[in-house]
């Protein structure tokens, strides 16, 4: 390590044998699928190709398992360079406008993305980088983590069960513009209670336990040191499902992150069922049929709320600094915070004038008034979005959704959703303007 | 909803994933199992077990030797003889048994008849009446055996046979009925234990009656039913009294019965033991043999595994008592503290390490299984072969071997020795592993047999390498006698394990529980045997072996009652101790503050800070014109609280500096309020001259500055600040300055222009700030010598040798001396030269620093050595001062400056300078002010006072108005136009001021008393708490990389480089880098060779490690070895002035050393962590001991073991019983006869199991008179030449202490022992003394040259030389002791040297006067004396008229005291090496008792002494000179040297002188007031303060 020649960043003495082993896996996976594609679905042709990438990880597997750092498959350097040229300076924003790119992407490009064989083809891609990956010290030690490894399991989780419902959306979506039913119409006779609900509840209750207890064992709970006012822990980072809200505190004041919206979302999941009159969709999967629906709801579960766990979990270190993949977590690390209030840019940036303050000792009208004096564009604005921006969606946009909702639905609707969006909103005003505040009342402690 | 039984999945299917997963589940619950069950503890214990257990055996087959055998056979015999004995006497019990029985049956019946009790008393008739016939007929056929048994010597053979057979016969015969006869005794007695059971039980059933009784009687007391008259109460009453008083009657005659019956047992039994006396005895006798193998027998069988055992180690039954179990230490008043709450402390320790508090058997501190190490013992082998043919290595040698290791089956092991045999003598021991045998391995028992038995040449000796002790965890604690053990100071019920160690105590894992490697190969094993990591989640991990004294700071704030004392000689904190050695020295202190108390009545650590500055503050008083006109008595305030720390004249300074600096606030704001009279300046001493609540103890380790102009030249002071070690090697003073290995580039470039101007500011402002000295002026009739005279130089050679200057200093002239106390002072003129060092006035100062060091530092340690004026032989007056003066002034070694930095600055020097103290003045000043204030000097009234080290820059003149000056200021000082005169005083005030910033930046105040900085304060961060810092507090910045990728970084200092030698990289920093331009540098880089941790040392690369790891251990380590390197690459983001600071410090000039003495600061400095235990876990010595350590703490500041020896050698050796013979017979005085309790009579005597006694002598070896080294002998007592191996080698060994040899008590002073080499186990040196013992030789050979007789009896050498002072504190009075401290006066004419004057305070001499008390056991403070009572004397008059006149004549008479000791005006005469002390000044100075000892037999307190016996204990003197025994002369003279005083008294007539006076005024008249009462009281104080 003192003085290696090789990359410093680099550690595979620990992990080599459990790298090899994973290979190994992924060979079995890759040819248990190659027999699968041969046997089963009689195509020889694919099934050589796995049958290839299978090699391939059977090669991999001695090398990974020598420990050697000069034959380890490890991520080759310019990965790291592009991860660090990509995010090392720009912070979060290559990573949520890249969420977002992707995210259309995959629903634009659905139907190429749900083919088996292409979804197959990212997982095996996905599982090779993070195993290339694996051999960097820094993406090794926040992925190994015992706290942070249900995370990982939920990045693959997230990503099955999406292409599940997706492909099965497609092939729906097919079906119906055919004028078919959809799949899970075919098999709409009702099963018994026992076995086939209980018995397989118990099944997986057992299974469960069993996964638990066999977790419990290998990973000990990551308990830490006690804990010490005088020395609080670096990062402090919330519980894993909370990380997103902890990432909304960058871009907005605790009252309104942490209080105001955590309220809302939970208050819009329970009205959902009061808003949504579209009877389609109902009992299978279809985008087609509800994508506005869809939409929203892949933006808010998948965009606002998984990718910014993970935003805060892998990305997030010492300091609440953004730290590209496979940077080291350098608690040293300075970040340029200079962000300016809405007020500051218009009345010093834009009028060239001092920031109206109400003189010391004035009553309280006079004080509200400069406040109001100050922060009018922001307020303006804020009012603009909130009231005028409804109606006016009513008779454009959403000019059908309005008439089928009805007034009180259809402004309920628009509100949350506008909520909703204030998040995003507000992140790609901090990366473009460096926008502290919109509103920003310190006097009483009342900052948007 | 579907008719038929359709399931939606098929139940199959179902059936088997439901099965699969039940396994599954089943399987991972019993992994779950398992894995909890699975502990390694459990396998340690089960290990630990067995171990023990083999241990056991092996001891039980060491006890059943051959000889225990026999033995055993012996005692079983003697039980046959005595079951075959019987006599005429045991006839004769019989008898009488029987008759007891009778009268015993009819006594018992009537009783039980008259208690009326149901219970049948008879006779065992049928038995007894057996008994007396029986008797009878056993007594004639015993008979009948003695008798043949006597006849049976003379006897011939086959009749002999024939008889042998007829007398087993009988004594068959007689064996059997006498069997028979106890068999009936016994039956006879079993009715009495029948009947004394019945009254026992029938006692117990009338007590409980009773009981009941008593109760319902009290019940009928307390009740008072409704209804109940006052008679039917009283009836009621009566009754139950009634009921009382007949169970009580009941109660009372069962006793009687039961009494009766048991004492008719015990008397039936002893006639029976009459009859069985001589088999108890035998059999007894075997019981006692067996004892020790039946305890061992018994814990091995309790050791050993069984069916039972083994169930209830299994999962779940582990429950009940399982034998491994969690050994579970609860601490609750010695808490974690887990910053939100106090946690109870657990230590589970001792789960795995269950050897920890094993004991050998048979002492209290040997442990049992000592950790492994490799030894070699050598073992004898018989003369000759053996003669038996079975030969083995049991009777050979005496040793068995194991069938199988004890902790590796495959390990050749000892298994048993029997004592006293060849094996034992060689000291192995039982479960020793031969490794090898002469060198050729071992591998199997068989290969130890062949070499021993086969291979052998008999009487040839063979060298066995063994594995002695066990591996972790199931070695025992190395030291017993401090640790664990119930009589051991810190017992393991109270302390535990981790209040030392630290780690998680509450863990049994090994990873968990956080232990630390001492190294990288031990952190590599670990990880590969333990999982072992680097737990950062706990906080107290715990202390590498290394660092493990550092837990001792914790709780031993004092510190040295950490040395080694006689309770404990082996040191337990050596490398602690050494740190702090280190730390005291070097002066950590003075930067960094080591604070021990946080407020003033809680104690936190250790602490070390520096005493009050009073003395400076006052001296800097008296400094300013200004102190004489605030108050007369100012100065004289002043030099009180300079010479003697005197409170009051402090407090009054104070008040007259806080009442002036009240007046310059008032001025200030006020123009018409009066002005103070004491400089703006010294208005700060304010805050210095406060009381301080507990003030520190510690002096400024430096010389001081104050003077120093008078001094030290410009030249040298420059070259010593540029690199102190150019001068002077091992100097204590760091390296400021050229510290550039981490520099590069820019920064490197602005240190080389920078540090120049900062070394002449400092060397400037010192010389500018020196305060005036006056030179001491040679006393009248001694000329200066000139300074290359010879003699003189060879004169002061001498004094330098013989006037104790090597017990502090060391000369290159004198190579023996040692010590560092004082600077090394080969080369000390060079410093002080006309010619090297430009000085004018070195020769002058020097001169008056070695006749009084206190007139130039008032502080200092060196002593007033009173080197006055001499005459030598030739009647020439000499002055040994000047003598010294000359010869230091030749020691130069051809020294010259190597840094030379002129004091005419050239432009671009100038420029620096500007630059520089711009940087500091634009930290106050905008930088256009401070460049104009530069140019200019701060107006004086522009307004504001100018305070601290800007006030320099004040100008009192007016700038000069117009236009030059803004002009310059604005475009720098280029100087174009401006005035020589302008410059010169622009450049000196520049100048000054960067010279005072720069020694406020480098704290130089820290060491040295420098003017102007009596108020400064510690630069650097305190060290209280600093082993617990956080590390994530610590700027580690760059130095990881420098470490690991510059050249420099590895090796900074001469620490060894694994590829270059240790002097090649010495030499590289010493010649300045900046010889080395950065390209070379740079190119040094790319021939840096690869390494890694492990290719370097192991010490450096644990330490490398971790620094790497960012770890508290590796910054510290770093910081000592290059303390700027934290700078590397940082300086061009740092300004040049808020660079590190801190110098580079070289404890030891050998590298090695070096790093182990900076490991040993290390060690002081982790440990202090700031958290106490509660008061009871602190060491708080009893008051004698905390009197030891207060007077061993000013023992070290003072270097009083630099001369004299507080304690001697002590040695312990073991030896053959007799070897040492009889001592030799003396005739004492009874309070000279040693007592020894029977105890350690019986300890001595006792012979351990190799058939050596042991001793311990405390004394000292006899040294060689030429060299001063302990002097070895042959067997004729002839010195052994050197280079000489063949003949064995003896110590002559003084005794200072009576002592036991072979169970025989040694006396001080009666005979040297002689002691061979090999005898000795352990040496223990004595403490101090080394300058005597350096002396010694030479003070022999002074003599010989006028008196070459004198080597024969060179012992009487000692007498000349620094006492020791062992027994000190019984032998002198305290407070003349603490008098002589102060101001010491020559007590013996014989001693070459006298004791100098110390610049102690008042309180320093009394701790020193308790210690030696306290060490000695003797009474202080105050002592009482007995024999100066005045009706004492009174007494002995009336018995012995003329009683102290008497005592006179003998010590006035020719033969006695005065052929040799002065008193009054009587001097003997003669050389002074025959001189005694002064007898009149005894009475003040020794105790009654110890003058009596002393008398009686002086060389039983002194052995070496010269003073003979003059009062025998069986002659005494001359009745004529004193009527009476040798003891009432003694008496006599002692107390007349106890009350000299008083017979002097009387000689003194006082009446003669005064003239009579005015009468006095008749009562009532009024006296003028004024005058007699000015004078009475006057006059009353003066007598007073002269009477005692």
């Amino acid at each position: 390590m003192l003085f290696a020649t090789l990359d410093p960043d680099i550690n595979v003495e620990s992990i080599a044998g459990g790298l090899g082993l994973f290979y190994l896996l992924l060979a079995a996976m890759n040819g248990v699928t190659a027999l699968h594609l041969w046997r089963k679905q009689n195509r020889p042709q694919a099934a050589l190709i796995w049958t290839v990438v299978a090699l391939v990880f059977v090669v991999m597997a001695p090398l990974a398992m020598s420990g050697d750092p000069n034959w380890v498959p490890q991520r080759p350097y310019w990965l790291k360079e592009l991860s660090m040229l990509l995010s090392g300076k720009t912070g979060a924003v290559v990573y949520s406008l890249g969420t977002t790119a992707l995210l259309v992407a995959l629903y634009f490009g659905r139907r190429f993305f749900v083919q088996p064989l292409v979804a197959w083809t990212i997982l095996n891609g996905s599982l090779v980088l993070m195993g290339l990956c694996a051999v960097d010290r820094n993406f090794q030690t926040i992925v190994t983590k015992p706290d942070n490894v249900p995370i990982v399991a939920l990045v693959f989780l997230l990503g099955f069960f999406t292409w599940l419902a997706t492909a099965k959306a497609v092939k729906n979506d097919d079906r119906i513009r055919q004028g078919l039913p959809p799949l899970e119409k075919l098999d709409d006779e009702k099963v018994l209670v026992w076995p086939d609900l209980v018995y397989t509840e118990l099944i997986c209750m057992i299974a469960i336990t069993a996964l638990l207890l066999v977790w419990a064992i290998l990973l000990k709970a990551p308990l830490e040191k006690p804990s010490n006012p005088f020395q609080t822990p670096n990062p402090s980072k919330a519980p894993w499902y909370f990380l997103g809200l902890q990432e909304m505190l960058v871009y907005f004041d605790p009252w309104y992150a942490g209080v105001v919206l955590p309220s809302l979302v939970i208050f819009g999941l329970m009205a959902i069922p009061f808003l949504d009159f579209n009877k389609l969709g109902n009992g299978y999967y279809t985008i087609e049929q509800r994508k506005f629906s869809y939409l929203v709801f892949q933006l808010g579960f998948l965009e606002l709320w998984v990718t910014l766990i993970i935003l805060g979990t892998f990305l997030r270190g010492p300091n609440w600094n953004f730290f590209s993949p496979m940077e080291h977590w350098d608690p040293h690390k300075v970040e340029v915070l200079n962000n300016k209030d809405l007020s500051y840019m218009f009345w010093v940036d834009l009028m060239g004038k001092a920031l109206p303050h109400a003189p010391t000792g004035s009553g309280a009208g006079t004080e509200l008034l400069s406040i109001l004096k100050r922060e009018w564009l922001g307020i303006f604005g804020l009012a603009v979005y909130f009231i005028a921006l409804p109606p006016l969606m009513a008779t454009t946009i959403f000019r059908k959704v309005f008439v089928k909702m009805g007034f009180l639905r259809y402004m309920l609707m628009s509100n949350l959703l506008l909520l909703m969006l204030t998040l995003p909103i507000k992140m790609v005003l901090r990366w473009l303007f460096n926008l502290k505040y919109i509103v920003h009342i310190d006097e009483y402690f009342l900052n948007f | 909803m579907p008719a038929n039984e359709q399931t939606w999945r098929d139940s199959k299917l179902m059936h088997t994933v439901f099965a699969v997963s039940a396994v599954v589940m089943l399987l991972t619950t019993v992994w779950m199992m398992g894995d909890d069950n699975d502990r390694p503890w459990k396998d340690y214990q089960r290990k630990f077990n067995s171990l023990d257990l083999w241990s056991t055996q092996a001891r039980i087959t060491e006890q059943k030797s051959s000889e225990y055998e026999k033995k055993l056979e012996d005692l079983e015999q003697a039980v046959k003889d005595a079951q075959t004995h019987f006599t005429a006497d045991d006839r004769a019990a019989s008898d009488e048994f029987v008759r007891l029985d009778k009268q015993f049956t009819d006594e018992m019946a009537r009783l039980v008849k008259d208690s009326n009790r149901d219970f049948p008393v008879t006779r065992d008739s049928a038995a007894a009446d057996q008994i007396p016939k029986l008797a009878a007929s056993i007594l004639e056929t015993s008979d009948q055996a003695t008798k043949l048994a006597a006849s049976l010597a003379e006897m011939k053979d086959p009749e002999a046979q024939e008889s042998r057979a007829k007398l087993s016969e009988l004594n068959e015969s007689v064996r059997k009925s006498r069997a028979k006869l106890l068999d009936l005794m016994n039956d006879v007695i079993a009715r009495y234990s029948f009947r004394e059971d019945h009254f026992t039980q029938e006692t117990k059933n009338q007590k409980a009656e009773l009981s009941a009784a008593q109760s319902q009687f009290d019940q009928a007391v307390g009740q008072n039913p409704p209804g109940q008259t006052p008679q039917s109460r009283q009836k009621e009453l009566v009754r139950r009294q009634d009921a009382v008083t007949a169970a009580s009657h009941e109660a009372d005659v069962s006793t009687a019965l039961m009494q009766k019956a048991a004492s008719q047992r015990k008397e039936m039994e002893r006639v029976r033991g009459i009859v069985t006396a001589e088999e108890d005895k035998a059999t007894k006798a075997i019981a006692d043999h067996q004892l020790k193998v039946k305890l061992l027998t018994a814990t091995a069988d309790e050791r050993a595994s069984n069916i039972g055992k083994e169930l209830v180690q299994l999962p779940v039954l582990d429950a009940f008592n399982s034998p491994l179990k969690i050994d579970n230490r609860w601490l609750p008043e010695l808490p974690w503290n887990n910053n939100f709450k106090q946690v109870a402390r657990f230590d589970r320790c001792g789960t795995c390490h269950m050897g920890m508090t094993k004991t050998q058997p048979g002492s209290a501190v040997e442990p049992a299984y000592p950790a492994a190490q490799p030894l070699k013992v050598t073992l004898s082998t018989p003369a000759k072969a053996p003669n038996s043919e079975a030969v083995d290595l049991e009777s050979v040698y005496g040793f068995t071997l194991a069938p199988r290791g004890a902790l590796n089956a495959d390990d050749v092991t000892i298994f048993a020795v029997y004592p006293r045999t060849l094996a034992a003598a060689a000291g192995l021991l039982g479960g020793d592993i031969v490794v090898a045998v002469n060198d050729a391995p071992v591998l199997r028992s068989e290969q130890v047999r062949q070499y021993l038995l086969e291979s052998v040449k008999w009487g040839q000796p063979f060298t066995l390498s063994i594995r002695r002790g066990m591996p972790h965890p199931y070695a025992s604690h190395p030291r017993l006698d401090l640790f664990l053990g119930s009589l051991s100071p810190h017992p393991v019920d109270k302390f535990g394990c981790s209040i030392c160690h630290q780690g998680q105590g509450s863990e049994t894992a090994f990873k968990w529980a956080t232990h630390t490697p001492n190294d990288l190969i031990q952190a590599k094993t670990w990880t590969r045997e333990h999982d072992w990591f680097r737990n950062e989640n706990w906080a107290w991990p715990m202390f590498p072996k290394r660092f493990v004294e550092s837990g001792c700071l914790k709780c031993h704030h004092d510190i040295v009652d950490l040395e080694p004392s006689v309770k404990y000689p082996d040191p337990p904190a050596p490398k602690l101790i050494a740190g702090y050695e280190t730390i005291r020295r070097y002066g950590c202190f003075g930067c960094h503050e080591i604070n021990g108390f946080a407020g003033a009545d809680k104690r936190i650590g250790p602490d070390l800070r520096l005493e009050p500055n009073y003395y400076a503050a006052a001296e800097q008083l008296e400094a300013d014109p200004g102190l004489a006109k605030l108050d007369k008595q100012a100065p004289a305030w002043a030099r009180d609280v300079e010479e003697r720390d005197d409170a009051y004249a402090r407090r009054r300074l104070y008040e007259l500096v806080a009442a002036d600096s009240q007046k310059a606030k008032a001025a200030q704001s006020d123009k018409s309020a009066p002005k103070p009279a004491l400089r703006a300046d010294s208005h700060r001493l304010e805050a210095v001259l406060k009381d301080v609540d507990i003030p520190g103890t510690q002096r400024k380790v430096g010389p001081s500055l104050r003077h120093v102009g008078s001094k030290l030249s410009y030249e040298f002071l420059v070259s010593w600040i540029t690199n102190p070690k150019n001068f002077r090697p091992d100097t204590r003073m760091p390296r400021f300055f050229g510290l550039w290995d981490h520099l590069e580039g820019a920064g490197l470039a602005e240190s080389q222009r920078l540090e120049p101007i900062e070394i002449r500011a400092l060397a400037e402002y010192l010389l500018k700030a020196s305060q005036p000295f006056e030179y001491v002026v040679p006393p009248k009739g001694v000329e200066p010598a000139n300074e290359s005279d010879k003699d003189a130089i060879a004169r002061g050679k001498k004094v330098f040798e013989t006037r104790g200057c090597l017990a502090c200093h060391k000369h290159v002239d004198f190579p023996q001396a040692k010590e560092t106390q004082g600077p090394d002072l080969s080369r000390i003129g060079a410093k002080l030269a006309k010619l090297t060092a430009n000085n004018q006035h070195g020769r002058e100062w020097l001169y008056s620093w070695v006749r009084q060091p206190n007139r130039y530092h008032l502080r200092t340690f060196m002593p007033n050595l009173f080197l006055e004026p001499v005459k030598d032989a030739t009647g020439k007056m000499t002055d040994p001062a000047d003598d010294v003066t000359v010869y230091l002034m030749n020691s130069q070694q051809g020294w010259k400056p190597e840094a030379t930095l002129p004091r005419q600055l050239t432009d671009d020097d100038e420029q620096a300078l500007t630059d520089l103290a711009l940087m500091y003045l634009s930290d106050k000043f905008p930088v256009a002010t401070a460049k104009k204030y530069l140019y200019d000097g701060i107006p004086a009234n522009q307004g504001f006072d100018v305070l601290g080290d800007e006030s320099v820059i004040v100008n009192p003149e007016q700038p000069p108005s117009g236009t030059g000056a803004g002009a310059k200021a604005a475009g720098g000082t280029d100087g174009a136009d401006e005035s020589p005169e302008h410059k010169q005083k622009r450049l000196a005030r520049t100048m000054e001021y960067v010279g005072r910033r720069s020694i406020g930046k480098f704290g130089c105040f820290g060491c040295h008393d420098i003017p102007g900085y009596e108020d400064a304060k510690t630069i650097g961060t305190g060290l209280a708490d600093w082993g617990r810092k956080d590390p994530s507090r610590l700027a580690f910045e760059e130095v990881i990389e420098y470490v690991t990728h510059h050249p420099n970084g590895l090796h900074p200092n001469g620490i060894p480089a694994a590829a270059k030698s240790a002097a090649e990289s010495t030499a590289k920093t010493d010649a300045s880098a900046a010889a080395k331009p950065p390209a070379a540098k740079a190119a040094a880089a790319e021939e840096q060779p690869e390494l890694s941790l492990d290719d370097l040392p192991t010490d450096i690369g644990f330490f490398m490690n971790e620094l790497l790891e960012e770890d508290r251990t590796g910054f510290l380590w770093q910081k000592l070895r290059a303390p700027r390197s934290y700078d590397f690459r940082k300086t061009g983001e740092r300004s040049y002035n808020v660079r590190l600071r801190m110098p580079q410090f070289t404890f030891a000039v050998d590298p090695k050393q070096n790093q182990e003495k900076i490991e040993q600061v290390m060690t002081f400095v982790l440990g202090l962590v700031s958290e106490p235990p509660p008061a009871a876990y602190l060491a708080q010595p009893a008051p004698n001991q905390a009197a030891i350590v207060a007077g061993r703490k000013v023992i070290e500041k003072f270097n009083c073991t630099g001369c004299h020896t507080l304690e001697m050698d002590r040695w312990l050796i073991r030896y053959k019983p007799e070897d040492y013979g009889k001592p030799s017979k003396v005739v004492d005085y009874d309070f000279d006869v040693p007592h020894f309790s029977a105890k350690e009579v019986a300890d001595s005597q006792m012979i351990d199991r190799r058939g050596d006694m042991k001793a311990t002598l405390i004394g000292m070896p006899l040294l060689s008179d030429r060299d001063g080294k302990p002097l070895r002998v042959d067997e004729d007592g002839a010195p052994i030449e050197a280079g000489d191996t063949t003949s064995k080698a003896f110590y002559q060994f003084m005794l200072f202490q009576s002592t036991l040899v072979d169970g025989l008590p040694r006396l001080v002073g009666a005979q040297n022992l002689r002691i061979a080499e090999d005898q000795i186990i352990r040496q223990y040196p004595p403490l101090g003394g080394d300058l005597a013992r350096m002396l010694f030789p030479i003070v022999v050979a002074d003599e010989v040259k006028i008196n070459p007789a004198a080597r024969s009896q060179a012992t009487q050498a000692w007498g000349w030389v620094p006492p020791p002072l062992v027994g000190e504190g019984r032998k002198v009075q305290t407070d003349w002791l603490h008098n002589f401290l102060m101001d010491p006066f020559p007590i013996r004419p014989a001693v070459v040297l006298r004791m100098p004057k110390f610049n102690m305070s008042s309180d320093e001499a009394s701790a020193l006067v308790h210690y030696f008390a306290a060490h000695d056991g003797a009474e202080y403070p105050y002592e009482f004396d007995s024999r100066s009572r005045a009706d004492h004397i009174e007494q002995m008059e009336t018995t012995h008229p003329k009683y102290l006149e008497s005592g006179l004549a003998i010590v006035t008479d020719n033969n006695y005291c005065v052929k040799c000791h002065l008193i009054g005006d009587f001097s003997p005469g003669g050389s002074l090496r025959a001189m005694g002390p002064r007898l009149d000044r005894v009475h003040s100075r020794l105790r009654p008792d110890y003058l009596e000892r002393w008398i009686g037999d002086p060389v039983r307190i002194l052995p070496y002494t010269g003073m003979p016996v003059n009062i025998p204990p069986d002659k005494g003197v001359d009745q004529k000179l004193f009527a009476g025994s040798s003891q009432d002369q003694l008496n006599a003279v002692v107390d007349l040297l106890a009350n000299f005083d008083r017979l002097a008294e009387g000689q003194l007539s006082i009446k003669s002188r005064v003239k009579p006076a005015a009468p006095a005024p008749a009562a009532g008249t009024p006296a003028t007031p004024a005058k007699t009462e000015d004078k009475t009281p006057k006059k009353g104080d003066d007598t007073d303060s002269k009477e005692p």
